[in-house]
Formats: structure tokens, sequence, C-alpha cells
């Protein structure tokens, strides 16, 4: 920065004596160009009257202030020169101009765009196909082995209640976490020496809708195989994931949870952006909001898929709204259920 | 489990906020699932100024003026500041039965005109005992919280309300001594302590003889003086209430307050008779006992007096137990009997007796400290691992060169395996310990797979200006398309559910819930998955469906239109998904308004429909209509995706001109495009390129303009020859009663402008 007001004074000077300049060029007719030469470049212009400014500048400044001056003038003969080029060339003359108002572009999006969710899935797989993850399809409609006892939740628990999940006829159950699917991958393919993959989609529960939960939300879960595979994977994974989709503001928080298919298991908060971490209803209060889970499978569950038991198997889950309403600052997760096109409109 | 955070607060040597409360425990596997901000620090407490009352009822500006409830009692002037509660904050209701855990919760309107907040008195801020509206300084900017108000921040009651979930595994957490030790274990800059006193010596060691028989329990014993029992004080009445455990008798509570306090097991029984006592524990004769809070089943309690005269008033025998492991963390079963007899007949410390039952078995898991390390990605030391596990209850012995065995406690049901116990060594360490790594092995290349191309085909349908949307896989059974859907079984709720045939019914949902878009129509695209129960199996398919939504007032020229634009997408769809040539072929459909469905075909196949629908086909008022196609993205991408070639443009001049035509409304379009395609072979394309219906033209006809492109691979071919390829292409047509169209006014100009461009 320049370190007088003086020199302040002079650099504006310079850089208006340009802008006019400029402008004069444009609109100057071929065979005046001369005279434009005389009034912007001459001995009587501007530009010279600030190069005998300079001179009276303090020494520490007077270079700074020279090469700008220098730098004005060398690029007003270039414009010069590109200008008598194109007059040569047949340029219209200023009176034949169209004329129009290149200022006013129209603020109208394009119709259609994608909704926010699969938008996240597309941008959550595709960091995961970077690192080398496949994706894979999977059913939503599954069967009891596959999402629950497989997988160690107890007949009893809670979770496997109707009036948490959706059962169907024919022991059919809609899956209620992409873990079942995990499984189910695992099952139809052999346990090699190492194998990464995702699968995502749509998962269901037969709860209350509320601001944190809705019968119908998404996960994408990345599961990597391998001897070499530790607990550690899943924290870069996670903190690798939270940094490169939420950015940097966001500090992760690794939390000790425990799930029977999992074994250490773990949850992922981070802080919640709709409130500030104030408290609202996302986050029932704790200013927290838990968006991924995993560990490594639980030695019940690679038995169950044909696998070594003790091959470690890294698994993520992640939930797509959750980080969308952290993303967005948005505060119910209902807001991505409602095709409301006010709302998706913004996405495009 | 609801903790006040206060209260956990006391038995710290340095207080937590929620925050760091959080944080450590959540660390622990104890998830906080919720915290509660009652009173004057609720962020949904906001200062308010107070109008005037307007057809009874009474507004304050928030900023902008909402209808309030005001409290019973005098009325604060209009214009003075007050606290407004919004729905969902939580205001403190002392001493009044009949609301949650000692909070009201302020109800969000149900009608119009429902005040939206309420005004708030001291006590529900809990800044004092008044009744009366609460005033704030008149300078206060409406609309900020409450507690940016008060200057200074009053020192009353100011608790944050943690819900917490404890892991029945994790017995020795269950009370905040236990709690305060996981916090203290991974903070050293915070220690336990007792906030009312270490517990005296046990006092006359024959006043009781207690024997346990229960496997693995300690019990502590002691006698207390009958009489009124001391009442309890305010503040731990109401922290018991917020807790949800208060109770009215003194004896109950103050048994209450040590089993939270120290999490074990309480009960009291009445004592008639006077001198020494035999208590045994766990044995098969139970006497009546007082006021239990979780005492184990399998602890039978009998008392005997060794002098059979009688007390008056009768004595407390105070009995607390808990897991042998559990009651040695810091004598937890002593602590909460002298806790007790303080609250109920504080300065007379009591006789007390401690025993253990028998000891219960453990059974020992051997840890590889170097296996764990490397599993974990954490590099341990031995002793490390050591240090850690001993400080919540296992005992260690090392087995030789980096092997540990763990000794497990009995109610540590979750430590059965290595597995467990490495879990149990992150669960001490933290995850903050761990280093952040990415998985190391080398994998295959990713592979081509068909939701690849699905999700090609539904970008393609957005370029086309249909806006995406994600609806419910599971719908309600009144849903129209309910033949033979997969019912889902009810689960307690009213309606029954089924999941979707089609998705057609919820993109139907969607464009008839938009609000302000009267009389404009919409484009929709959705891809996912759809059951059809008579497939034979419950296996779902997934779909492609476009829409345009017509609403009220759409002409027949606005639907061709909508069909053609949803077909162009669909085509579109099909052609990014690596399926270059997707036909049409007339079909009727059910639920599709006749003579307007199609069918589409793939590779000989069929791969889904188009239409028309009325809005009440699909559950939404019929003043809609939906132009709709519905892909089944199975059949569309049976086949492997084709690449399209590319083909050389003609080296020569063509000629290209665009007829126009007048076509009767029965025959289709796509059989106009078939005999072309069988055109002279100098024809190089044809395609129609417009549909037009106007007043002008012949009843039951339409005008079709066709463009049509005439070359030769050797030489620029001349505009005689172009005219005579086209003119044959057309005749062939004569006998579907296609002619060439000119209009009877204007028949100087020729069929349009682009006529006979030469390329
Ligand atoms: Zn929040």
């Amino acid at each position: 920065m320049p370190a007088s007001p003086e020199v302040a004074t002079t650099l504006e000077a310079v850089r208006s004596a340009y802008r006019s300049a400029l402008g004069a060029l444009r609109d100057c007719p071929g065979p005046e160009l001369t005279g434009w030469h005389r009034d912007h470049l001459g001995r009587r212009s501007a530009l010279a009257a600030l190069r005998s400014r300079v001179g009276a500048l303090p020494a520490e400044d007077r270079a700074a202030a020279g090469r700008a001056v220098r730098q004005a003038a060398d690029d007003l003969a270039t414009a010069l020169a590109d200008r008598r080029e194109q007059t040569a060339a047949g340029d219209p003359a200023p009176a034949d101009r169209v004329r129009l108002d290149p200022t006013h572009i129209p603020d109208t999006p394009p119709p259609g765009g994608r909704h926010p969710v699969s938008l996240i899935l597309d941008e959550a797989a595709a960091h995961f196909a970077a690192l080398g993850f496949v994706f894979r399809d999977a059913p939503q409609i599954e069967d009891e082995a596959h999402c629950f006892d497989l997988l160690g939740v107890p007949a009893d628990h809670p979770t496997r209640s109707p009036a948490h999940t959706f059962y169907a006829e024919g022991a059919a159950v809609l899956r209620s976490h992409t873990t079942a699917s995990v499984l189910r991958v695992l099952r139809t393919e052999p346990a090699g020496p190492a194998s990464r993959f995702v699968v995502a989609g749509p998962c269901h529960r037969n709860n209350v809708p509320n601001a944190r939960f809705v019968h119908q939300f998404h996960q994408l879960e990345a599961v990597a195989a391998g001897p070499s595979v530790r607990m550690s994977d899943i924290k870069g994974l996670a903190t690798g994931f939270v940094d490169a989709v939420l950015g940097d503001g966001f500090d992760p928080r690794l939390r000790f949870r425990r799930f029977p298919y999992v074994s250490p298991g773990l949850a992922v908060d981070v802080e919640c952006a709709p409130c500030g971490a104030e408290g609202c209803g996302l986050c029932q209060g704790s200013g927290r909001l838990e968006i991924m889970s995993g560990g490594l499978l639980a030695a019940g569950v690679l038995r169950a898929a044909g696998w070594p038991e003790d091959l470690p198997v890294a698994a993520l889950a992640i939930s797509l709204e959750r980080l969308l309403a952290v993303r967005h600052g948005l505060g119910d997760i209902r807001h991505f259920l409602r095709n409301d096109l006010r709302l998706l409109a913004q996405a495009r | 489990m609801r903790v006040p955070l206060s209260w956990l607060n006391e038995f710290l040597s340095k207080p937590v906020t929620v925050r760091e409360a959080d944080d450590l425990l959540g660390t622990a596997g104890m998830a906080i699932t919720r915290v509660d901000v009652p009173g004057w620090r609720s962020p949904r407490i906001v200062a308010g100024r107070l109008g005037e009352e307007r057809d009874g009822t009474t507004f304050a500006a928030l900023p902008a003026p909402e209808p309030v409830r005001l409290p019973a009692g005098a009325r604060p002037a209009p214009g003075s500041m007050v606290a407004v509660a919004l729905p969902g904050a939580r205001l403190y209701a002392p001493g009044s039965a009949g609301t949650a855990h000692g909070l009201d919760i302020v109800p969000a309107p149900a009608r119009d005109g429902d005040p939206v907040g309420l005004v708030c008195t001291p006590a529900g801020l809990g800044l004092g005992p008044s009744g009366t509206a609460i005033v704030l300084p008149p300078a206060t900017a409406p609309g900020t919280p409450v507690a940016a108000a008060l200057d200074p921040a009053p020192a009353s009651v100011a608790d944050d309300i943690l819900h917490l979930t404890v892991p029945t595994e994790l017995a020795d957490c269950d009370g905040l001594w236990g709690l305060a030790g996981e916090i203290a274990q991974r903070d050293r800059d915070r220690h336990r302590v007792t906030p009312h006193g270490e517990p005296g010596p046990h006092g006359d060691g024959d006043t009781i003889r207690l024997s346990v028989d229960g496997c693995g329990w300690t019990v502590c014993a002691a006698i207390l003086p009958g009489g009124a029992a001391e009442r309890m004080p305010d503040l731990l009445r109401d922290r018991l209430r917020l807790t949800g455990l208060d109770d009215d008798d003194p004896v109950t509570g103050a048994v209450r307050v040590a089993a939270y306090e120290f999490g074990v097991r309480l009960v009291t029984v009445e004592l008639s008779a006077a001198g020494p006592v035999d208590v045994t524990v766990g044995g098969d004769q139970a006497v009546r006992t007082g006021p239990a809070v979780r005492w184990p089943a399998e602890l039978a309690v009998h008392v005997a007096a060794r002098t059979p005269e009688n007390t008056a008033p009768p004595r407390l025998l105070v009995l607390a137990a808990a897991r042998t492991e559990v009651s040695a963390d810091g004598d937890r079963c002593d602590r909460a009997v002298h806790r007790v007899a303080a609250l109920l007949a504080p300065g007379r410390p009591p006789v007390r007796a401690t025993t253990e039952g028998p000891a219960a078995p453990r059974h020992e898991i051997l840890v590889d400290v170097a296996d764990t390390g490397s599993r974990l990605g954490l590099p341990l030391s031995t002793d490390e691992c050591a240090r850690l596990l001993t400080g919540r209850g296992l005992t260690v012995r090392a087995a030789g060169p980096n092997r540990l065995v763990v000794a497990i406690p009995a109610h540590r049901t979750d430590l059965r395996t290595r597995p467990d116990l490495i879990a149990e060594i992150v669960r001490l360490t933290g995850y903050r310990a761990l280093p952040g790594t990415v998985p190391g092995d080398p994998v295959p290349p990713p592979r081509d797979d068909r939701s690849a191309r699905s999700r090609a085909a539904r970008d393609a349908a957005v370029a086309h200006g249909f806006q995406e949307v994600v609806t419910p896989m599971v719908i309600d059974a009144d849903a129209p398309v309910r033949t033979s859907a997969l019912h889902l079984h009810r689960g307690g709720s009213r309606t029954g559910r089924i999941v979707r045939r089609s998705l057609l019914p919820g993109l139907a949902a969607v464009a008839a819930a938009q609000t302000g878009r009267r009389g404009r129509h919409l484009d929709l695209v959705e891809t996912g998955a759809v059951v059809l129960p008579e497939a034979g199996d419950h296996r779902e398919r997934p779909q492609l469906a476009v829409v345009r939504a017509l609403p009220e007032g759409s002409g027949p020229d606005a639907a061709e239109t909508a069909l053609h634009q949803v077909g162009a997408a669909v085509r579109s769809a099909a052609r990014a998904a690596g399926v270059p040539v997707l036909t049409v072929r007339a079909a009727e459909r059910a639920l599709y308004r006749p003579g307007t469905a199609v069918e589409f075909v793939a590779a000989g196949r069929c791969a889904g429909w188009m239409g028309l629908l009325a809005g009440s086909a699909l559950g939404v008022p019929g003043t809609w209509t939906f132009a709709a196609a519905e892909v089944d993205l199975v059949a569309l991408l049976a086949d492997p995706a084709v690449h399209r070639r590319l083909v050389a443009p003609p080296a020569q001049r063509t000629i290209e001109t665009d007829v126009n035509l007048l076509v009767p409304d029965e025959v289709p379009a796509a059989e106009l495009a078939g005999l072309l395609r069988a055109g002279p072979a100098a024809l190089r394309r044809a395609g129609i390129v417009d549909v037009y219906r106007d007043a002008r033209l012949p009843d039951g006809h339409r005008r079709v303009t066709v463009r049509l492109e005439v070359a030769s691979d050797w030489r620029p071919v001349t505009r005689q020859e172009a005219a005579a390829a086209c003119d044959e292409a057309i005749s062939a047509m004569t006998e579907l009663g296609v002619r060439r169209w000119t209009p009877p006014q204007e028949q100087s100009t020729q069929d349009n402008n682009r006529n006979g461009v030469i390329r």
C-alpha cells in the first residue's frame, strides 16, 4: 500500500485518466484517432501532467507511482494500435452502432433441476468413487434376516416393532438402514483381499415425522474390507468426507456408540448449523447433530455373510438429509421431502 | 435419565458446560439425546412490547405484532416491555402438579387467531416466586432473547436439563457419582467430589449384624431414628421434579435423591423393635419393605430383632445395594446410606454396617496388545492398555510379552469376547486419540453399472427442463393405482399403507401441492422404485417418470404439446442411457385417457407408457391433467449400452426442404415417420418438425411439417432431383389420405421460408 495520501491521490488520478481515455477511444471514429493521441498521450495530456507530479512525491513512493503512469501510457498506446487496425478493417462508425443494453442479463433460472437429495447422493458417491469405492445397487425391500437378525438386532428390540419399521406381506421389510444392503452385497460376493463399495438410497421408518425423523430418508454407506483396514480408517473417511462436503468449518466429533452389528462402533456429530449450536428441534436442544455412524463389522455379521470373522471390514453410514440440513442451515429435514418448488428451484 | 446440569456439577471439582458434558460423556458412550434450556435462558423467550387490546386479543411487538396470552393477575400497562415465550419454549412450573417433569411447554397455535406466545412470570422464567408478568427494561429491542435483556444476568436457577441414555452395561454410570467418575477419568482437570461431606466411621459394630447371600452384591445398612422426617429443601425438591422423580413423602424423596446421586438400589424397612438387629439380604424370606428404588428381585430382606421390646416411634432401617465392583467405586453404598441419613435426620450420623456377598465368578479375556493396536490404528503400550482397563473396575494381569489377561466383572455383560474388549479400549481412550487414516489396500477400478445409466437418463430429462423430485415409496392405501399392491402392516397407524406401484400419484400430489402457480404448467421427473406384485415377487423395479402437469383450462393444444415435450424428454433420457432407438406404438392402458396412450419400445420390448391422465385418476382434483410417461428402467436398460456411432456429414451439397402436409387425425405420426424412413434412396434424413392445428384446416385434419434432406455421396444434387425425391416420398403417403397442404388464401407464399435451403 502507498505510504502517503498524495501517492494514493496520484494513483487514483492515473486510473481515472486511463479510464476516460479508453472510453473516448472506443467512440472515436477512425479519422480522428490522431487527435485522440494528442489529447490523451501528448505533451498536454492528463497523463503527462501526472508524470511531472510524480517527481514531487516522497522519494520512497516515486518508483511505484512512476511505474503506474508508464504502464497506463503503454496500455493506451496498445489500445490505440488495436483500434487503428479495427477501423482499417471496416469497423462501423459509432453512428451505425446498434443501441442495446448489455447490462440487462435476464435472471431466469433454467426450467428443471435436480433434487437436493439426489444431488448430494451423487456428490457423496463421487467423493467415495475417487477413493476407489464402487457403487452397488441394492434393494429397498429386504427381509427380516438382513435387516435385523443377521445384524444381531435382538428380536425384542424396539426398532423392530411395526410401530418403527414397515413390514409387508411375505416377510418383507422395507430396509430401515443401508447396513441391510451392505450385508446383502457382502453375501453376494466372495471375500477378496480388498474390496470397497458404497450402497445408497431411500430407507424407511414408520415413525411420526418431525424435524429430525421422517418416513423416508436417504443414506449412503461406504464399506472397505481388507486385512490392513483399521478403525482409524473410519475416522479418516468420516473427517475427510465432512471436510469435503461441509467444508473446514465443521469439526466432526466421533463418539463411542454401540450398535449390534459393529464393534467398536461410533457416531459422528457435527455442530447443528441451523441453530448455531443453540439448540433447536433438529438437534433436540443438544446443539449437535449425528450425521454418520459406523464401525468395524462384528464377527457375527461377517459369519452371516460367509466372510472370515477376523477380516476387518469398516462401514460408515451417512444420513444425507441431515447433511443437507447442516449445509443449508435448514432446521427441519421435512423440507427435503415436501418437494416445494420454491425450495427446489434454488438448487439450480 | 434426566440430569439437571447444576446437580451433576456439584459432584465435580470444576463445573462442566453443556458442551463439555456432551463431549466427555459422548466419548464414553453415553449419548445426550436432547437438552432442555428452560426459563430465562431459553432462546425461545424474547422481549416484546405490549400493545393495546383489540377485540379481546392482546398483541405484543416481537418486533412484528403477534397475539399473545397474558398470565393471570395484574396486567402490565400497554407499551411495557415483557418476556414472551414462543412455541416450544420450556417454562418452569414449580410446585404445580400435572406438568411434564416440572416444566411447561408452550404450545404452538392450533387455530387461526390463537396466541402465538405466552407472557412470562418470574416463576416461569425461574426468577422467583411471583406469578404476575415480569417487566423488562423499556429500552430492550423487541425480539431479543430475554437472556440478553436481563443485565446483570440473574443469579437464580439456570439449569440445563440433559437427557442422557446410559446403556445397561454401564451400570456404574447410572447416577451422578458414576457420571462424574467418567468425566474425571477423561479430564484430568476435574475431580469427583461429594458435595455433602464424606460418611464418618461406621459406629458400634454390633448394632446391625448384616449378612449378604446375594452373589456379587455389596450391601450397606443403617438405622435411623424414627419420628417426623425433615422436609426436603426446596432446591432439591425442584430438582427432583425436573428429573421426574419427585414425591410428597419425605422418606421416598430422600431415598430417590440418594439412589439418583449414587446409582445404587435402595429400600427402607420400619423397625418396631428396639435394640440391635440381625439383617440378612438375599435370604428366601422377606419382610415387608418400605419405599424402594429398583430393589433387586433376588435380594429379599429378612430382619430379626434381638430384643423383643417395642420402640416408639419406629426406627427406620435403610439398605443400599450395588454390584460389588460398582459399589467399590468410592464406597457408593455407604455414601448413599449416609446421604439418606443426612436428609432425614441431619446432624445425627447413623450406625452403619457394610457387607459383601460371596464373590461372583469373573470370566477372563486374553488381550493381544499389538493386535489391538493394529486393528485400531493406534499404537498402544502394554502399560497404557493396563492403566486404561483398570481405571473402571476391571482387573488386569500380565501374561507374557504384549499380552494381558483381563478379568471381567459380572455386570459388564457387554464384554464377552476379545473384540468387545477392543471396543472397550476405544471407549476408554476416546476416538480423539485415534489418528485419521484412509484404507490402504489396493482396490479394483470401478465398474460400469446400471445405476449410472439410470442417472444419465434422469439427468437428460432434467436437461429438458423437468424438475427432479423425490417422493415417498410408501403411500396411503387409499391412493389410486391400488390394484394388487404390496400392503404394509399397519403398525399402529390408522391408515393402511402400501408400497407404490407407480411414481405418477406421487408426482401428481407434488404438482397439486404447489402454491402460487395458478394457471401455469409444471414439469417434473423422478427416478425411484415401485413394486408390481403381479410380477410374482416383491422385488422392486426402478422406474423413470416424466410428467407435465396442466392446470385447469388448458386446451387440447396444450395437452398435445405437453405429450410431445414429455415424449422428447423420454427419448433423450433413453439416448443418454445408451438406448439409441426408442420407438412408440399406440396402445390402450388403464387410467390413461382412451386414444392418448402409447407404448415405448426399446430393442423389441415394451419399456413403458405415455399418455394423458385426469387428475382424478391419480388422486388429485380432476381439474388437473397430466401428460405422463412411465419408463421401466429394467426393461429399458436390459441390453448393454450402445455407444452411438458418429457418421460423417455428406461431403457434397445437400438440399433440405420443409414440407407442410395435411394429415388425417387418425394417421399417427409414427406411421408417417416409418413411411418416410422407407422413402427413396436419395432421402438421407426425414423427420417431423412441427404439428399444428387450426380452424382453417379441414375438419379432422392437422398440419404436419416434415423436413426432408436429399443428398448424393458423389455429387451435388440439383433442385429438380430434390423436388422429385420429395414428391416420391409424399406420394407414398397418399393412400393414407395425406397430401401437401397449401393455405387457401396464401397460394403465393411457399410452404414456408425454409423451403429448399441449400446446405
Ligand atoms: Zn439445532
